[in-house]
This record gives structure tokens, sequence and C-alpha cells, in this order.
């Protein structure tokens, strides 16, 4: 990349850390749970600031911005504590509408979802995966048949209010050749739909079946083995994302510690003057900034579009080192404010369960280390 | 200078060329019996070999990348000189332990007599003059303030008296750079004085000191009414502890490189595959952590240096290079120990498959990395008081590398 493009994006990163600030100051200092903004209030905020059209390229009405901006966005989120939603709700299916584009220009559906996306107006979720413990899409077991579908999704982000599902499945039919993955969008709402919801911080997701399900449009929005790929790519964006949020919630936790153990007497001095303190505190910093690194090389790496594999290989440092150091610093935040730090009150816990969300969510750290090895490639970074 | 081109050449190259002249030349003309290998991969230059390489360096134009040109150095710029330690390590270059180019030249440049430049510097590029670094004492390591040896003033000479420890290669040494106590004053970073000391003298005796490694490589030096001459002194008198801080520049970067900690994980791939180990998902487990680990801090090294390299200081950042980077290497030759099995309980050479390495010897080589250079948890006390503004606790700090 060429150091003026990369000067123009911090240039934009920087006026949407800007406008994002009131934003994101507003939400963070809610700290009963009755001032908690609803998720509905909050998406429908991000969609006057515009951030649900970000990633969604020009032809689509979107901004056109890359990966890089929007994890600095989520980052924010992650240091306030704001839900994942966005990464789930927004940057995937964004990323997911933006390579359907790219395989099927200009269809009409496709700017239905688009716009219904960026008012806010449907709130769009993906279903791929069919297994505990799943990095890759694999060929679904959920059928299509007839323009209907039939089975289960796990681990689907909820929507807020009528939302759509965009599933993929293998199709069925006389239509088209039998066992071929596509990509189809479902009304939530659907009756034949139902839904078993698992509460996370900052992110709910839900066990899917469908029995019978009508898909919206009569007819899947992408055939053939690129759904796999799309889908695929789509979730390497999130996963980007979703490291950028831990890195935020890591550096929050941080902060937060600091600020209690240089203040907290015992002994009659701050515990944060006891070197044993102190150094714990200098390796979990030490952590954030190579997880900052990471989720910064990734979101490169992605912008420069190079292959899949060199993309895989960096997302899944990224997503392992972050998810790592978030749950590292979540846990020792507990620990270094004491009894203290294992109230619900204090609020201090809620790092950590941001942390476990986020480091399990399309992946654990040790799934993505062994992706990360798989994808065995020197890339530029490593000649250093 | 017989170059192979013109000083001023090098630093106009694009990145690219000079990153290909260099590598050229290495190719051409650094030994093959000589480059790190797996079963010496952390492999040091001493002696006659050392000096043989430098000269080599000094008549092609390739010595002294961070001198300025005026100094008879390369003149390089910051991001040339991370090329110019990428292409060495890449080339499997043998480090040169030398401290005259990389600590007393900087300090003489800024702190020295125009008549101390002119003595000293060129001697130190020819490797007429060899130096060491004499700051520790027995009761002054971390807490270097705390040192002893003193200097007494008469008309024109300093009579040191004390002893000096873990003093690097003083044994093919012909200089010491030294703090001495000159002056007693309430402060102990004050009365402390910066003096070269020709090791010839009478009264300096050296005592290699045997390390874990079965090597050479510190000493004890003991001095007895040695006679220094006054013009030995740099900068102010009594105010040495100012002018060694200065030693403390972008030098510190580079012992962050990760490049070490890639030949041990070379080795440790290596290791697992002669073992047929590769199947064993936790061994490859362990082994993905310590490779995520070197590519992330790869990524970390490099973005820090670009943000020097753009015009930042090193500041105590630099602290949290060192501390991974040092901690990581040894983990990695943990590994290597662990891969070895019966191997690693054992010294020498040990054949695993058709790989020859030497397991005890890179575990060891590793130990001293978190202890030297200020020991990382000097380094971690640096970095929670001025990066992470912590608090004081009780009793003073008074490290040399404490940032003001």
């Amino acid at each position: 990349m060429s150091p003026t493009a990369s000067t123009a994006a911090d240039e934009t990163i920087e006026l949407l850390r800007t406008s994002a600030t009131p934003f994101i100051t507003r939400h963070a200092s809610a700290t009963t749970n009755a001032q908690q903004p609803t998720p509905e209030m909050l998406w429908s905020e991000m969609a006057e600031l515009g951030w649900h059209a970000l990633l969604l390229p020009e032809s689509l009405g979107g901004s056109a911005l890359n990966l890089r901006v929007a994890a600095a966005l989520t980052r924010m989120f992650g240091q306030a504590l704001l839900p994942t939603t966005y990464i789930a709700n927004t940057i995937i299916p964004a990323a997911l509408l933006t390579a359907v584009h790219a395989q099927r220009g200009n269809d009409e559906w496709l700017h239905e979802l688009a716009l219904e996306l960026s008012t806010a107006r449907r709130c769009l979720t993906l279903a791929w995966q069919e297994n505990i413990g799943e990095l890759e899409p694999p060929l679904p077991r959920t059928r299509l048949t007839h323009g209907r579908l039939s089975g289960r999704k796990l681990f689907v982000p909820t929507v807020i209010g009528a939302g759509v599902m965009l599933v993929t499945a293998t199709i069925h039919d006389e239509t088209s050749d039998d066992g071929q993955p596509v990509l189809v969008a479902v009304d939530a709402a659907e009756p034949s739909v139902t839904t078993k919801v698992h509460v996370g911080e900052g992110l709910s997701v839900a066990s899917v079946d469908f029995a019978n399900t009508p898909i919206r449009y009569s007819s899947p929005l992408l055939e053939g083995p690129a759904v796999l790929d799309v889908v695929g790519a789509a979730l390497d964006a999130g996963r980007i994302a979703v490291a950028a949020q831990l890195e935020g919630v890591a550096v929050a936790a941080l902060e937060r510690t600091l600020q209690y153990v240089n203040q907290r007497i015992q002994f009659a001095r701050p515990i944060g003057s006891f070197q044993t303190i102190q150094h714990r505190c200098v390796d979990l910093h030490i952590a954030t900034l190579l997880a900052k690194a990471t989720w910064q090389h990734a979101a490169q790496v992605h912008q420069d579009s190079p292959t899949a594999s060199t993309i895989a290989r960096a997302t899944s440092a990224a997503k392992a080192r972050c998810g790592d150091t978030a749950t590292l610093v979540g846990r020792a935040a507990i620990q270094m404010h004491g009894a203290l730090g294992f109230t619900e009150e204090a609020g201090v816990g809620r790092y950590l369960r941001a942390a476990l969300l986020g480091a399990s969510w399309l992946g654990t750290s040790l799934m993505h280390r062994r992706r990360f090895m798989a994808h065995d490639a020197p890339d530029a970074a490593e000649i250093a | 200078m017989t170059g192979t081109h013109s000083p001023g050449d090098l630093d106009l190259l694009a990145d690219d060329e000079f990153r290909q002249r260099l590598r050229d030349w290495l190719q051409e003309h650094y030994p093959r019996a000589l480059r790190q290998n797996h079963q010496r991969p952390f492999r040091r230059l001493r002696g006659e070999q050392a000096l043989q390489w430098q000269r080599l360096l000094l008549q092609h134009g390739w010595r002294a990348p961070a001198w300025p040109r005026e100094f008879g150095g390369m003149g390089l710029s910051f991001r040339k000189q991370l090329i110019y330690h990428q292409e060495f390590e890449h080339a499997s270059v043998a480090r040169v332990l030398d401290a005259g180019e990389t600590q007393l030249g900087p300090t003489l440049m800024r702190w020295g007599s125009r008549e101390q430049q002119q003595q000293y510097l060129p001697r130190i590029l020819s490797c007429e003059d060899f130096w060491c670094q004499g700051y520790s004492e027995p009761n002054a390591g971390s807490d270097l303030a705390s040192l002893r040896t003193q200097a007494v003033l008469d008309d024109t000479h300093f009579v040191i008296n004390g002893q000096k420890i873990w003093t690097t290669h003083a044994n093919d040494a012909t200089h010491m750079f030294a703090l001495v106590r000159t002056g007693k004053f309430p402060k102990r970073q004050q009365g402390i004085s910066f003096v070269l000391i020709d090791l010839r003298t009478p009264g300096v005796r050296i005592r290699p000191i045997i390390n874990l490694t079965g090597e050479d490589e510190f000493c004890e030096v003991f001095f007895d009414d040695v006679r220094v001459p006054r013009d030995n002194l740099v900068g102010e008198l009594d105010q040495g502890w100012t002018v060694a801080k200065s030693l403390l520049g972008y030098e510190r970067v580079f012992i962050g490189s990760p490049a070490l900690s890639g030949k041990a994980i070379a080795l440790a791939r290596r290791l697992v595959r002669e073992r047929g180990l590769d199947n064993d998902q936790g061994v490859m487990d362990q082994l993905a952590v310590l490779e995520a680990d070197l590519h992330d801090y790869r990524l970390l090294y490099t973005q820090m240096c670009d943000h020097i390299a753009e015009g930042s200081q090193p500041g105590a950042e630099v602290s949290a290079l060192k501390i991974y980077a040092t901690e990581l290497r040894q983990r990695i030759t943990e590994f290597n120990v662990e891969i070895g099995a019966e191997f690693g309980g054992l010294l020498g050479e040990a054949d695993i498959g058709t790989t020859t390495t030497d397991l005890h010897w890179q575990l060891m080589m590793t130990r001293p990395l978190s202890i030297f250079g200020g020991a990382n948890e000097i380094q971690r006390d640096i970095v929670a008081k001025a990066v992470l503004d912590m608090p004081t606790g009780n009793g003073a700090i008074t490290r040399l590398d404490k940032r003001d």
C-alpha cells in the first residue's frame, strides 16, 4: 500500500473516532443495568451515524471503506464494553453481500438487502455453522428442496426485531445440480423457524431449526462452490473485527486495573507500588501490544487482498492472540481487584465475559493457532 | 579506504537495491564455515576471526552502519540500519560483540573532546583497539549506582583501585571504558566519572570466568593503583552517570531483534520432523504457540522500528521488546531440549536423525539474555514506571536506565 493511501485511511479512522466518541462515551458511562442501552437503541443510532453502510460498496449505497476502519470502530466498542452485535449483524453480513455482489452483479434483491441493512430496517445474520468447533464453512447438511429449507444451524447471532437470516444449505431437487451449496435468505419471523437462545456478554447466539421454511425471493442468492468461499471470507472479516474488539477489551480492562491498583492502599502504600503487581501489569501490557500489532496486520493483509491463505494465516494469528490476551487480562483484572473484582456490582467481570465471548465465537485460540500453522507460508512480516 | 563503493553511495540507494547489494556482498565474502547453523544457531565471533571479519567490513565500506560518515562510519538512516541487520541475520553471519563500535563510539561522538575523538574512533574502526565495558561490580549489578571502584585524582592522573566483574571479553580487549567513583555526594548517581583505561597499564589484572556454556566470555578485572591520565576523562568530572545514560539509544532496539528466535524455531521445526513428531498434536500445539508468538512479535518489532524510522525516539517501550524477545528465545530453546528427549540432559553434540546440534549449549546461551543489559526484572520496573505510570514504592530507584 502506498503511504498516501495509508494516510487517507488514517484520516478516515481519525474522523470516525471523533464522530464515534460522543456515542461511545454516552453508552459506556451506563453503569447500572437500567441505564444500559437496549440493542434496538444502539442499532438505530448506529444507522443514523451511517455505520451500517461503512463496508458496503458504493454501488450498493455504501461508503466502501475498508476493514481497517471498521476494526478501529470495533476496538472502541471493546474498550467501552459495547455489544458485539455490530460485527455479527453488520460487518459479516456486509462482507457477505459485498462478496456476493462481486459474483452476481446488480441483483435487485441484493440492493434490497443492502438497503435494509444500512437503514437498520431489517437486521441481518449469517447462519452457517452446523457443528460445535467449526472454523471453515462445511458442505451444509441443511437442505433446500423446492424453495423450502430444513435443518439445524448452531451459534447463529440473534437478530434485532424482524431480522433476515442468510443461511447456507445444499440444494436437493431437480432445478439444480443435486448437492450444490447455496446461500438463501429467510425471514427470521417465519413460524416454522424455532430458536433456542444462549446469552453471552455483548452477543446472544441461537440454535435455529428450519422445518420446511420458505425462503425469501423464492430462489438462492448464490449457488455453487463459491458459496463456501464467500462465507469463509465474510467469517475472516468478522474475525479480524472481533480481534480488534478483544484488544479493546483487554486494553480497557488493564487501564481500569491500573487505576485501581494505583489508588488502592494496603500496608500503607498503593498496591501498584509492589513489584509483583507491577510486573504482572507489564506482562499484560506487552500482551496488548502484541495483540494490537496482530489485528492491525490482519486488517492490512485483508485490505491488500493477497491469497485467501495469506488472509487466513494473518487472521487466525490475530484471533488467537487477541482472544488469549483478552481472557488473560480479564482474569488478571478480577484477581488484582481482590474480592471486589468477584462482585457483580463492580462490573470488572464483564471484561472477562466479553473476552470469553469473543475468544470462543468464530473459533477458539487453539483452533486458530492450528489454522495459522496449516497456512504456513512466510509472509512479508516474517522477513524481519 | 579501498571500498567497493564510496561512503556516500549507499544511503542514496533505494531500500531494495541496498538490500540486494549487501546480500550479494555477504554471499561472496562471509566465510561459510563461520555461519550460524543448527549446531551453533547463536554463534558469535571473537578473537582473530572477529578481527579479520571486521577489517574486511571496513575495507569494503560496510563497517559501523550507525556511525556518521564524518567519523568514518556508513552514516545509514535507521531504516537502512534495520535492513543492514536483517541481511546479516539472513546470511547467518555470526555476531561480534564490539562495545567500541556500539557503545563507546557514539558516546565519544557526543561527549568526547576533539582529541579523544581523533585518537580513539579510527582505532575502533580499524580494530587496533578493542574495547570492553566496565560497569558492573560485585555489589553493583542492577543497582549500578552503588559502584565503589575508586579513582583519586592527583595532578596528572587518576589512581584507580577496585574491581569490575561480568566484563564481557575483557580478556580480548586492549581498553576498557569504565564508571568509577571520583567524589562523594548525597545522591549516589553523582560523583561517578566515565574514564578510558588502557588495560596494559601496570596494576590491571584480568581473570576470565567460565560460564555455563563452557566459554570464557566474561571476566573479573582488578585495579591496583592503576594510573590513568587525566585526559582520559570523558565529559565532566563526577558527571559520568549522565554520560553513560546517553549510551542507551537506538542500539538498544536491536537487542529486541527476532532474528535469533527465528534460527531457534527453524531448529525446532527440524527436530520435530527428525523425531517424527509432526503428527503428535500435543507437540504440534506447543510448537504452534511458539510459532505464533514469534510471528506476532515480528509484527510488533517491525511496527516499533517503523515508528522510530519515522522519527520517534526509542523510549521505554524498547524495554518491552527486550523482555519479550529474550524470553521467547529462551522458551524456544527449552522446547528444543524437550524434543531432544534424552539428549536434552546431555552436554555437547547430539545427533538427532540427520541433524547435529548442541541442545545444552543453546539452552545455556539464552540464559543470560534476561540478565544482562538490565535484567528483565529491571526492564519490567522501567515499563511499570515509565509507560504505565505506576507508583514508586519505598527505596529510591537508582538504575542507570531509569527514564527521567
